[in-house]
């Protein structure tokens, strides 16, 4: 691409300044640099300072400044958001780039009741800040590097030199090295490139737009990615208990904290096998319910005319529908909607006998507990996996559910973040 | 198979068949649930069969229903009277054989016969049998005379050596179901009854009862004691070589519950007095119970089995419970007598 053809786009600016016998032509891109700055710190200093060696020497007191010899570095400079300035004989560019973003929000993913509520931003350096005011250590070291053929997203890796393991450092190096993509997004869209497996459902890394989850993490010896564009950011290796970590639990005392771990871990247990137990037990092994209760399951099902797996599948994907739906619809909509939903369709089906009674009970507390994981990626994980269970329950009964998750425990204890053990348990906090 | 295509067997009976050519009848009780919360769900309706064998009468029941007949929540089988005394090996060997029958199933005589058991309706019942099964349950029933024979306890009972099987009776007086005496058996069938005063006794010897009473004669006038809680530890004792003594050592929580002819006021003198009349009249009538069983040799506590289980050579033991010697110990504590000091 040649400069001419820069011409094309209307806010391609080219300004010449002129004073006397001096002058200099600026180009820069009006959308991406702030006009304002450059005409305080570039405009008005030309026609104050009277010799040219004087501005060239101002010029090199930018913090970021560069001599350019090709056109193709020139036109790279413009679009990362500096001005060049032609000189009489030498070309130079100065970051005068300005990136809008929101202010900093209240986190809305991950809501706390008594935390600190502010959330990263999608301004890489604003995110930064905040880092670095809760964390104001001399180890922790920031490193700026950029992904994507198209996008040239700025990326700053984060981690405490004296924390971290140094061998995942030179992993992830290599690693981001070798990544190849047009365009670079978001956090989750990094993590993909960062797991050896394609087809793993857990997450290996964790997400969060939380920035005392982000310090904790660092205190931990973990590293932390930022991503400009990105209000999430990525951190790694991650282990299967960080996802049941809500940023309450070091605010709650102990004995609450851990009662309300103990309560996410339950119902991730009901979330993942209570649908395919009801199928389990109710087509094969009825006689380990109290015998009222089988009884009352028995009556009420008598007008439904599917099987019992049928029943459930149905009913967890209306289930999966109306969670789907309020999140695409528009939130003045989405309450009334989830309520009309939950609540017509549950009676209605079991009024017109097409599920049973104690079905929707079941499908109530699953649909429920599944919510009560912090984090949004392994809560995705969890709700997939349940349809595998389904099938195992309603193929091979209570003995199928119960293989199931011995398998689901092997592959969970053969996962490796970063080369660290997904499912270690019970070692030290820091890696 | 789903739920709702199954049909819950919630007890079993046998009976010998009218017919003479035929072995057993015997008689299963159906539930039949509606689903709905609100009411109770007692209806039940019976199936009869009468057949040489268990197996092949179960067989033609299921040709008589569209559901199939589920075993898993059958609580209670019940075993005539009639059956009881011939021959009880082959029944309970069949039940414990058959996978899908919870092996806590609870053991009974009926009396006059199983049909007429099951066909009693009682007014409120949750599910139909669960009359049956919740007299002996221990959570939701505390009486003093049924001891309750699960279906596992009566295989060891049957099989092992040195010990017999004492099963309760269900009996039907006046449309109504009592179960206050139990059965002896001996390892063929049924060979004597205790009374529901014999049967009290024996539950305190052997698992030990709660809300029982006796009747005391001082020579003050008679009250009515409440055992609150009763608690019976077995020894057996190795006198010498030959004669070996079987020591009870009763414990008693009671309470003085009616003062019957006399409205004096109780003394400290007097409840001693009471404790030790008490102590007195249970051990008394702990040897006589003991004695008739011993005498009628059976063994329903399993006191050959605890002689045997004691010593290395246990098979060259001869029969030693004839010529068991009884020791036995009340010790009773009265903790309310109703007076202040």
């Amino acid at each position: 691409m040649r400069l001419n053809e820069l011409k094309k786009n209307d806010d391609f600016i080219k300004r010449e300044v002129k004073y006397g016998e001096r002058k200099i032509t600026l180009y820069y891109l009006k959308s991406i640099c702030d006009e304002e700055k450059i005409t305080d710190t570039i405009i008005s200093p030309f026609y104050e300072i009277f010799k040219m060696d004087t501005f060239v020497d101002y010029i090199q007191s930018f913090e970021e400044w560069a001599i350019i010899d090709k056109e193709k570095v020139a036109i790279d400079k413009i679009f990362g958001g500096n001005v060049v300035i032609s000189l009489e004989d030498k070309i130079y560019a100065v970051k005068m780039d300005k990136f809008e973003s929101r202010s900093i929000s209240e986190s809305s993913e991950e809501s706390v009741l008594q935390g600190p509520k502010d959330s990263l931003s999608e301004k890489i350096s604003t995110s930064l800040n905040i880092i670095r005011n809760r964390y104001r250590k001399d180890t922790l070291i920031v490193k700026n590097h950029k992904l994507g053929q198209n996008s040239k997203t700025n990326l700053i890796v984060l981690y405490d030199n004296t924390l971290c393991d140094h061998e995942n450092l030179l992993y992830l190096n290599n690693k981001l090295k070798n990544i190849e993509v047009d365009l670079l997004q978001s956090a989750g869209q990094l993590q993909k490139f960062l797991m050896d497996r394609k087809w793993c459902p857990f997450p290996l890394f964790l997400t969060t737009e939380r920035p005392d989850r982000v310090v904790t993490n660092l205190s931990q010896g973990k590293i932390v990615f930022l991503i400009e564009g990105s209000s999430w950011a990525l951190i790694g290796p991650a282990r299967f208990y960080d996802f049941f970590k809500s940023m309450d639990d070091p605010v709650e005392l102990p004995i609450v904290g851990k009662f309300f771990i103990l309560i996410r871990y339950i119902a991730v247990i009901i979330t993942l096998f209570f649908p395919a137990l009801y199928v389990a037990v109710i087509s094969y092994t009825p006689e380990i319910l109290k015998i009222q209760f089988a009884l009352l399951i028995a009556g009420s099902r008598i007008s439904v005319p599917f099987p019992s797996y049928a029943e459930i599948i149905f009913m967890m994907i209306m289930a999966e529908f109306l969670s789907e739906a309020s999140i695409r619809l528009p939130r003045t909509i989405s309450s009334s909607a989830t309520t009309v939903g939950g609540l017509i369709l549950g009676q209605a089906a079991s009024e017109a006998g097409l599920i049973g009674d104690v079905m929707i009970v079941v499908i109530a507390t699953v649909a429920l507990s599944i919510f009560v994981i912090p984090i949004n990626s392994m809560h995705q994980a969890i709700r997939v996996l349940r349809y595998p269970f389904i099938i195992l329950g309603s193929l091979f009964g209570a003995i199928g559910v119960l293989i199931g998750a011995f398998a689901l425990l092997t592959y969970l204890c053969n996962l490796r973040s970063l080369g660290k053990p997904y499912m270690q348990l019970l070692t030290n906090k820091t890696l | 198979m789903d739920i709702d295509k199954r049909s819950f067997v919630t007890a079993i009976g046998i009976d010998e068949s009218d017919n003479l050519e035929k072995k057993y009848k015997i008689t299963l009780k159906i539930s039949l649930s509606k689903g709905d919360p609100a009411t109770t769900g007692a209806e039940f309706t019976l199936l009869s069969f009468d057949a040489n064998s268990i197996s092949e009468a179960l067989k033609n029941m299921q040709s008589m229903t569209d559901k199939e007949l589920f075993y898993g929540h059958t609580k209670t089988i019940l075993i005539g009277e009639n059956v009881a005394t011939k021959e009880i090996r082959p029944i309970i060997d069949y039940f414990v054989r058959k996978a899908d029958i919870q092996r806590t199933a609870y053991l009974g005589v009926a009396v006059p016969n199983a049909l007429q058991v099951l066909e009693f309706k009682p007014k409120v019942e949750q599910v139909a049998g669960s009359y049956l099964f919740s007299m002996f349950e221990e959570n939701s029933n505390e009486s003093p005379y049924a001891k309750a024979l699960t279906l596992f306890d009566a295989y060891r009972r049957e099989t092992e050596s040195g010990i017999n099987l004492a099963m309760p009776i269900i009996e039907v007086q006046h449309k109504k179901i009592q179960v206050n005496t139990i059965a002896l058996f001996s390892k063929k069938g049924l060979e004597s009854k205790l009374n529901a005063k014999e049967s009290e006794l024996f539950k305190l010897l052997t698992v030990g009862i709660k809300n029982g009473s006796t009747i005391i004669n001082t020579n003050d006038g008679t009250y009515t004691i409440k055992i609150l809680k009763g608690k019976t530890n077995c020894k057996i004792i190795n006198a010498d070589n030959n004669t070996k003594t079987a020591f009870f050592h009763i414990k008693l929580q009671t309470s003085v519950e009616e003062k019957v002819d006399n409205h004096l006021d109780l003394t400290y003198e007097k409840v001693q007095k009471i404790q030790d009349e008490t102590e007195k009249k249970i051990k008394k009538d702990v040897h006589l119970l003991l004695d008739t069983i011993q005498k009628s040799k059976l063994d329903p506590m399993g006191l050959g089995l605890k002689l045997r289980a004691s010593s290395l050579l246990h098979r060259d033991i001869p029969d030693i419970y004839s010529n068991l010697n009884f020791k036995v110990k009340v010790d009773c504590r009265i903790k309310e007598a109703g007076i202040v000091g």
